[in-house]
């Protein structure tokens, strides 16, 4: 078991390795560069530069260097000082960019992920072991409801309601006095009066479709022997349910939980726009449109680097829970 | 018919379901008595609404089921109404595994595979005793050796996965038996397993029933299996009881015609395969004579197939599973080759690796196709092994998951047409339909697909599945073993007629050495890998030479209770007298 771990981690360092290797690749695949877009921009405001300027722009963002050093400078900057380098469009260091934002990401996304099982697991196991009931076929239609409404049309409808209603101020993290105030109390509480408008809008969606997954899931089980086995130990039906098939239909919500991290992060970029939400997602988007090449590979890295650790916990998870995946 | 006596009573018991246009009655007018003490054993074929009778004394049956008559149980604290009483009810939960044990048929998934032998055993404990932690703990140890498995504290701590088959089921028995049941209800629990591992549960299972003189309800398909452990028979054909007797009455003087249709189906082992005076008994082989003329078209020659279990960082394999280890034999043209072993034994893989679904990791098998020349099997490669696949076809066990569910008929058939590259839809609809019409099915079937048919059908359209492409060479992997006694007989019988007017040539696996006693010319022998004995059938079941071969043979349930109890009665004085 142990050992099994250490293995797993052990094996996630070259695969980190390769990772950077691919992640720098593809910054590097978009034709031209950031100098390249500079003036692009430049050109449409009718300013222009130079060729030499250009070329010297270049040099100073060391542009102009062999691909393997620029490689080798930027990830060992990276490992050794932990410095992302400068982002090019912001010309601000890259880590002071994304720490803070994926702090808020995480935050929001672990709520909504949470709110997702509390919401779907329990549903989903009564769909089942009701199949046809009355509740089941309504939280069908609801679930399927759910699953059909974009996530950033449901942010649209709730900001509205807020809005034209409860005179409800429901966009971005933060009230506009609190926005960039230090960390206080009211800040905080500030927070968590704007934070359930987005985790509800993502836990939703990912409700309605998990409840499918756990109701599926639940009915393949609820048909196998064991169940009957358990009822003709004497058991009743909520122990038999919740102790038996539960427990083997998680199974693959274990397993997926090492996706759900990266997910997080990248997080639902077009509801983080919409609602306007200080998260990863936009500012990941912005970093691609304008070849910001520090801030996207970057980015890159750590959203591999939390999918590698993602799919360490569902391995261990897996390995705690299901005895067959232990002892193989 | 009310009697105290009884530990159980089933009065006019009768289930049926509802559908959306029709009614399903699936058990009608049921009347069953079972009395302390006594093994009564209840035989019938799929859909016979045996286990659904079962199910109805635990009042465990499907949610839609409606259900009227009486189920009497006499238990410790008096009579009880089972039906009366909710599913969900105090009183039916204090009987389930209190009072009355179940034992199912698939030991693999009736136990659950997250929690260990010990949880699952302890829970039936903590549910219906006051027994806590290490008394608990004691008692379960306890059970586990009364089931005589190894180990018993260590046993509690596995789960079901690491175990075999036979170990599941003996902890399977002591978790039905973990609180002294007066009433055993045991749902066909040998028919997963092999030949020899379920003679051992059969005895277990008796040695228990007397030991705590429990009632024994035991449902099967197999009446050798009757035979040997009950006291009286019923048996139960389309939701009604056909007939209900002494168990010598129901073997030697059946009253209803399905009865004896039935006796008459059952495969037996030939007379000279129990004979004492062998000599007198073997009949003269005019097969053996025909054989030795046949020509040979498969020459399987130091076969190994060894499959990577562990290999070292650097991908080098330093353990490894020898499935089949050095097999050697040949079939001659038109013959059957039977060839037999416990599960595991390798006996598949053999028939996979003769046909290259597997690329063997050694030795040769050379197969004589249309051309008259032989060709090295293992040596083919893409397009060449293609077309050599057209003579060499497969029929499977399972007739319902081997057709895919979403191909018509036509389709399924014609599919090993169409892998040889024949395009013209016109010819392969020509050619599904004769053979279709060959195995017994009417062309117009052409358009339907698996689930309209019952799984006898199933089997004949993938016979013809496999006979399409005009194969001289056909694997039969356990292919009747999934089929009902009645059914299994007529398939064989079209597996017999089809070898005989196509002069085809059989590869028959199965471990019903029964079946295979009265179809194959010659039989091999497999365990762990190797193949021990090869040789005629008759040889092999007059005067088995390995001491596996002999312990496979008297393993097989034999359907005659008189005998049955002779053998018993004599293993008894040789125990004593030991």
């Amino acid at each position: 078991m142990l050992w099994f771990i250490l293995k797993r981690i052990l094996w996630s360092i070259p695969t980190m390795v390769l990772i950077s290797i691919a992640t720098f690749i593809i910054i590097q695949l978009p034709p031209g560069d950031y100098v390249t877009a500079y003036i692009a921009e430049l050109e449409e405001t009718g300013e222009s530069i130079s060729a030499l300027e250009a070329e010297e722009l270049r040099a100073s963002f060391g542009l102009d260097r062999p691909l393997v050093v620029q490689y080798w400078d930027w990830i060992s900057k990276i490992i050794f000082y932990g410095d992302f380098g400068l982002s090019l469009d912001w010309k601000l260091p890259v880590s002071d960019l994304l720490w803070d934002r994926i702090a808020l990401t995480l935050m929001i996304s672990t709520l909504s992920l949470l709110l997702t099982w509390i919401i779907a697991i329990p549903i989903g196991v009564y769909s089942a072991t009701r199949q046809y009931s009355v509740f089941d076929y309504l939280f069908t239609v609801l679930g399927f409801l759910g699953r059909g409404i974009p996530d950033f049309l449901l942010a649209l409808v709730l900001m509205w309601l807020g809005f034209a209603y409860f005179n409800f101020h429901v966009g971005g993290l933060f009230s506009p006095e609190y926005a960039d105030a230090p960390w206080t109390f009211a800040k905080f509480w500030d927070l968590l009066a704007h934070l359930w408008v987005p985790v509800v809008v993502l836990a939703t969606g990912g409700a309605a479709g998990l409840l499918r997954v756990m109701r599926a899931n639940m009915l393949e089980e609820l048909g196998k022997p064991y169940v009957e086995t358990a009822y003709a130990q004497g058991m009743g039906e909520r122990e038999v349910v919740w102790r038996y098939p539960v427990r083997v239909a998680l199974n693959p919500f274990f397993s997926t939980v090492g996706w759900a991290l990266p997910a997080l992060i990248s997080g639902d970029v077009i509801t983080a726009v919409v609602l306007n939400l200080p998260t990863t997602g936009p500012l990941l988007l912005r970093a691609l449109l304008n070849q910001d090449m520090y801030m996207a590979g970057g980015f890159i890295l750590i959203l591999s680097i939390f999918t590698i650790i993602g799919t360490l916990l569902s391995d261990i998870l897996l390995t705690l829970t299901d005895p067959r995946i232990r002892h193989a | 018919m009310r009697d105290a006596e009884n530990l159980l009573e089933i009065e006019n018991l009768d289930v049926k379901f509802e559908m959306r246009d029709h009614t399903v009655h699936a058990v009608q007018g049921i009347d069953l008595t079972i009395k302390p003490g006594e093994v009564v054993g209840v035989v019938g074929e799929s859909g016979s609404g045996k286990s659904l009778t079962a199910r109805a004394i635990l009042n465990l049956m499907p949610r839609s089921a409606q259900t009227s008559g009486s189920v009497l149980f006499n238990g410790r604290n008096g009579p009880v109404s089972v039906l009366d009483h909710g599913r969900e009810s105090r009183v039916m939960r204090e009987l389930r595994g209190g009072q009355i044990g179940m034992i199912f048929q698939e030991p693999m998934t009736a136990l659950s595979p997250v929690h260990s032998i010990g949880q699952q055993v302890m829970k039936t404990l903590t549910l219906h005793t006051d027994l806590r932690k290490a008394a608990l703990e004691d008692r379960a140890a306890e059970l586990m050796d009364l089931v005589q498995l190894p180990d018993p504290r260590g046993m509690l701590k596995k789960y079901p996965h690491q175990l075999s088959g036979g170990m599941r089921q003996r902890a399977m028995i002591a978790m039905a038996l973990s609180c002294n049941p007066s009433l055993l209800l045991a749902d066909e629990p040998t028919t997963a397993l092999d030949v020899t591992t379920e003679a051992t549960i059969l005895n277990l299972i008796r040695e228990l029933q007397e030991k705590f003189n429990m009632g024994v309800m035991f449902i099967t398909h197999n009446f050798g299996v009757v035979a040997e452990l009950a006291d009286r028979v019923t048996v139960m054909n389309h939701g009604i009881i056909e007939e209900t007797g002494d168990i010598d009455q129901i073997f030697y003087d059946p009253k209803a015609a399905y009865t004896r249709k039935l006796m008459s189906l059952i495969p037996r082992l030939p007379e000279y395969a129990m004979a004492d005076n062998v000599e007198a008994m073997v009949p003269a082989q005019p097969k053996e004579a025909s054989r030795e003329q046949a020509e040979v078209v498969l020459k399987v020659e130091n076969l190994k197939m060894h499959f990577p279990t562990k290999k070292d960082w650097r991908g080098r394999t330093v353990e490894e599973l020898k499935a089949v280890d050095d097999v050697s034999f040949d079939i001659r043209r038109g013959e059957t080759f039977g060839l037999v072993g416990e599960s595991g034994s390798g006996k598949s893989t053999v028939a996979r690796a003769v046909l290259r679904a597997y690329q063997p990791t050694g030795g040769s098998v050379q197969f004589k196709a249309p051309d008259d020349k032989f060709h090295e099997l293992t040596e083919l490669q893409g397009d060449s092994l293609r077309k050599m696949r057209a003579h060499m076809q497969m029929v499977f066990q399972d007739p319902y998951s081997s057709l895919n569910p979403r191909m018509t008929v036509e389709q399924l058939i014609g599919e090993p047409l169409v892998n040889q590259g024949e395009t013209n839809g016109a010819l392969i609809r020509d050619r599904a339909a004769m053979l279709l019409e060959r195995v017994g099915l009417n062309a117009d079937m052409l358009s339907r697909y698996p689930h309209a048919f019952s799984g006898g059908q199933r089997q004949r359209i993938g016979i013809a599945r496999a006979l399409v492409t005009n194969p001289s060479f056909v694997v039969l992997d356990e292919s009747v073993s999934a089929l009902d006694v009645s059914i299994a007989a007529q398939t064989i019988d079209l597996l017999r007629e089809l070898q005989e007017t196509l002069k085809l040539t059989y590869l028959f696996i199965t471990h019903d050495l029964s079946m295979i006693s009265n179809f194959a010319g010659r039989i091999g022998v497999m365990q762990k890998g190797k193949l021990v004995e090869a040789g005629s059938t008759v040889t092999f079941f007059a005067n088995p030479r390995e001491a596996y071969s002999r312990r496979l043979l008297n393993a097989v349930p034999i359907p005659d209770p008189r005998r049955a109890r002779a053998l018993r009665e004599a293993r008894e004085q040789q125990a004593l007298s030991a």
